[in-house]
């Protein structure tokens, strides 16, 4: 067993999984095959030289016999010469290697040799002497016998014999011709028989594998599916597999379920419904008592769900607004509907949030029965109240140079036809307002593309130079008419870039734009870029009232502006940072901010710069 | 494990970084316990940072889901990267919250 199991690890090694425990098991077949075939040859082989001993000894007896009685015979009639002729021939011809005639004295008077012979001429009388018996020994491969002779006239002597019994078995390269041959033979045979049914064979012998490491613990299914190549076997086993993987997910799901889903399961009744809705909704009866309040309703107005059903409406509905709307539903003149919107403040008088309260009649007559429904508009406020604030922003920028278009217009029309010099500035008037018009627009395209989603973003070459140039010229009014003054430190050349020109025409001047307003005037801005780390990094600093470190975290959110009282002053959307990012964001870069109050803040523009060939 | 707070107009966006497992569970439930409570509900959860969940996070986003729905309200999740996604399709527990892309889409679906 163990050379088995040593040889099946040996083979291991050379076969393909399932393949080792066929291929062992036939190769023990065939050396057992072997065994048989080479023992049944053997024990033929001795068998047969068996048949042909005794067939030899019963020749040989026969001789004996024969040459017993004829001796006798001869010897009666007292011719000793024929008597030792016929020994002599019957010898020869029966293989004996020693026939000798003897008295009871021990005289020998007839032998094959010749030599032999101790009395030429035998006494009349015979001596007497014990009866000599028949006696036959077998040493090593000789057979010996002593006949006894009883001659009329004479008396008894005995008669010696001695012959070889050894046989020679059958030729040998024949028979290991033969045997080899059908060998061989068997063998082809069994090796065809193998290849033919090795796929079935293989498929058993990876399924036992498959069942062994199961058994030692394996729990990865998937990993014993074996070829369905392999036969009907190998399918159903695939099958089997199968199911047990699904069963096993089944149940894990289900206890999954079990653990965590117990709790959510809800009861399905009205109550449950109403409470599933986003909307408060608080019932109320003639006497201004809660009948019902669900649990939104719990939320907003901020009470104890389970105080409320049976309490006094004023309890819990507390903006005076909202009980009379209340109360004007059930009395005298009644209206059936009213709305109002109530702001949510905390103590310190900040709004979290705005409530609308609707306040219906339900039924009618004497079982009139007001229904508030709570609706938590604060989102949408918010989103109003910025989308007026921009588009607000958006007209005032648009108004400023819209006039002084048309006030350029008017002058260059009225100027005198030769003067050169008024027209020429006042065009470049008109072409520096349409940039920053251009701006404007882009930047509200923006806004709205963010708004819904989506943002398309150009990629075309990006003239840095061309366009640092621009942002230069288009800064300059707003810098002139702060007295402030902004420096641009370039780096000798622009690596190349790809990208939307106008977003990010738009991200710079909105960094360049914020650094000035947000600095007291005649104070300095800087402009710096540099390349470095496989990035274009753009500084732009400022020594202006800075931003704290609360505000930090929250200035690149959407519609958000500084607390500090002095950004209140100034006229801002909101929106200038949040895009710029996300622009920047877009193209694989990031903006970040170093900042101290009351000293001034640095905005890091960063874009990656793909590696240059050469 | 750090929290980040941002704010969307008048949603707040809660966005933890790290793994939802049991031992970093209690700073998230306590900043989710704050969101809601200070916004009347109108969070988000940016899972975009959540590397991964175990069952105590599970249970988490399973009893801020509960907490939610007694009041109509419903658990807004963004960002799930693919191991999320994964885990709450094998435990089943997707189905009890709203899954967004990014912050966002899941901001615009409180107007």
């Amino acid at each position: 067993m163990l050379a088995f199991r040593l040889g099946k690890e040996r083979l291991d090694r050379f076969l393909p999984r399932g393949e080792s425990t066929v291929a062992s098991t036939g190769l023990a077949l065939a050396i057992l095959f072997m065994v048989a075939i080479g023992g049944s040859v053997w024990w033929n082989d001795r068998a047969h030289t068996r048949r042909l001993e005794t067939a030899r000894i019963d020749d040989l007896k026969s001789v004996a016999f024969l040459l017993q009685h004829s001796t006798e015979a001869l010897l009666a009639s007292d011719d000793l010469s024929a008597a030792r002729r016929v020994l002599v021939a019957l010898a020869r011809q029966g293989g004996l290697d020693l026939a000798t005639v003897r008295l009871q004295d021990g005289r020998i008077f007839a032998a094959t040799d010749p030599a032999a012979i101790t009395a030429a001429v035998p006494p009349k009388q015979w001596p007497t002497g014990p009866a000599p018996a028949m006696t036959e020994t077998h040493v090593d491969d000789r057979l010996q016998m002593t006949l006894p002779l009883s001659v009329a006239g004479h008396g008894t002597a005995s008669l010696l014999i001695e012959a070889s019994t050894a046989v020679e078995g059958m030729p040998a390269w024949p028979a290991s011709a033969g045997t080899a041959t059908i060998a061989m033979g068997s063998l082809m045979g069994l090796l065809l028989v193998y290849r033919h049914a090795r796929t079935r064979l293989r498929a058993m012998g990876e399924i036992h594998e498959g069942l062994r490491a199961i058994d030692h613990g394996e729990t990865a299914l998937e990993v014993l599916r074996i070829s369905d190549r392999l036969g009907p076997e190998a399918q159903a086993w695939n099958h089997l597999i199968d199911e047990a993987r699904t069963l096993r997910e089944q149940e894990v799901a289900e206890q999954a379920h079990r653990t965590l889903g117990t709790e959510l399961r809800p009861e399905r009744t009205l109550s449950a419904a109403c409470d599933a809705m986003p909307q408060g909704l608080v019932l109320i009866d003639a006497n201004m008592g809660i009948t019902y309040a669900n649990g939104a309703s719990a939320v907003f107005l901020e009470s104890p769900h389970e105080q409320m059903v049976g309490a006094a409406a004023s309890d819990h509905l507390k903006s005076e607004e909202v009980l009379n709307l209340v109360a004007g539903v059930t009395g005298e003149g009644a209206r059936r509907r009213g709305t109002v919107e109530i702001d949510r403040r905390q103590d310190d008088g900040t709004v979290t949030g705005v409530l609308r309260f609707t306040v219906r009649a339900v039924g009618s007559g004497a079982g009139v029965a007001p229904l508030v429904i709570i609706d938590d508009i604060t989102q949408q406020r918010t989103a109003e109240d910025a989308r007026h604030a921009f588009v607000a922003q958006a007209a005032h920028e648009l108004r400023n140079p819209l006039t002084n278009i048309r006030l350029s217009a008017e002058t260059v029309i009225d100027a005198p036809g030769n003067d050169t010099t008024t027209r020429s500035k006042y065009l470049n008037v008109v072409n520096q307002e349409v940039r920053r018009l251009e701006r404007v627009v882009s930047e509200m395209l923006s806004v709205a593309e963010i708004e819904s989603g989506v943002m398309r973003l150009a990629d075309d070459d990006l003239p840095l130079a061309t366009m640092f140039e621009e942002l230069c010229h288009d800064t300059q009014p707003q810098a002139n008419a702060k007295g402030t003054s902004v420096h641009f430190d370039m780096p000798p050349k622009f690596p190349k870039l790809t990208g939307d020109r106008d977003k990010l025409m738009v991200a710079l001047h909105n960094l360049v734009s914020n650094a000035l307003k947000y600095t007291p005037n005649g104070k300095q801005v800087a402009v710096t870029v540099n390349v470095e780390n496989d990035h274009l990094y753009v500084h732009v600093r400022d020594n202006g009232i800075g931003i704290s470190k609360e505000d930090q975290q929250r200035i690149f959110e959407k519609f958000y502006r500084a607390t500090d009282q002095r950004v209140g002053e100034i006229t801002g959307s909101g929106l200038g940072l949040a895009l710029a990012r996300e622009v920047v964001h877009r193209h694989g870069g990031d903006i970040t901010v170093e900042s101290k109050l009351d000293q001034g803040s640095t905005f890091t523009l960063s874009l990656p710069v793909p590696k240059q060939s050469g | 494990m750090e929290i980040e707070t941002q704010h969307q107009g008048a949603v707040t966006v809660v966005r933890p970084h790290g793994p939802l497992n049991a031992d970093e569970v209690e700073p998230v439930r306590e900043a989710l316990r704050e969101a809601i409570d200070t916004s009347l509900g109108r969070f988000v959860l940016d899972a975009a940072e959540i590397s991964f969940i175990d069952s105590a996070g599970l249970e988490l986003l399973l009893d801020t889901t509960e907490q939610l729905e007694l009041r109509g309200q419903t658990l807004r999740l963004c960002g799930a990267n693919e191991t999320l996604r994964e885990v709450f399709d094998i435990t089943d527990v997707g189905q009890h919250f709203d899954l967004f892309e990014d912050s966002t889409t899941a901001v615009r679906s409180f107007l």
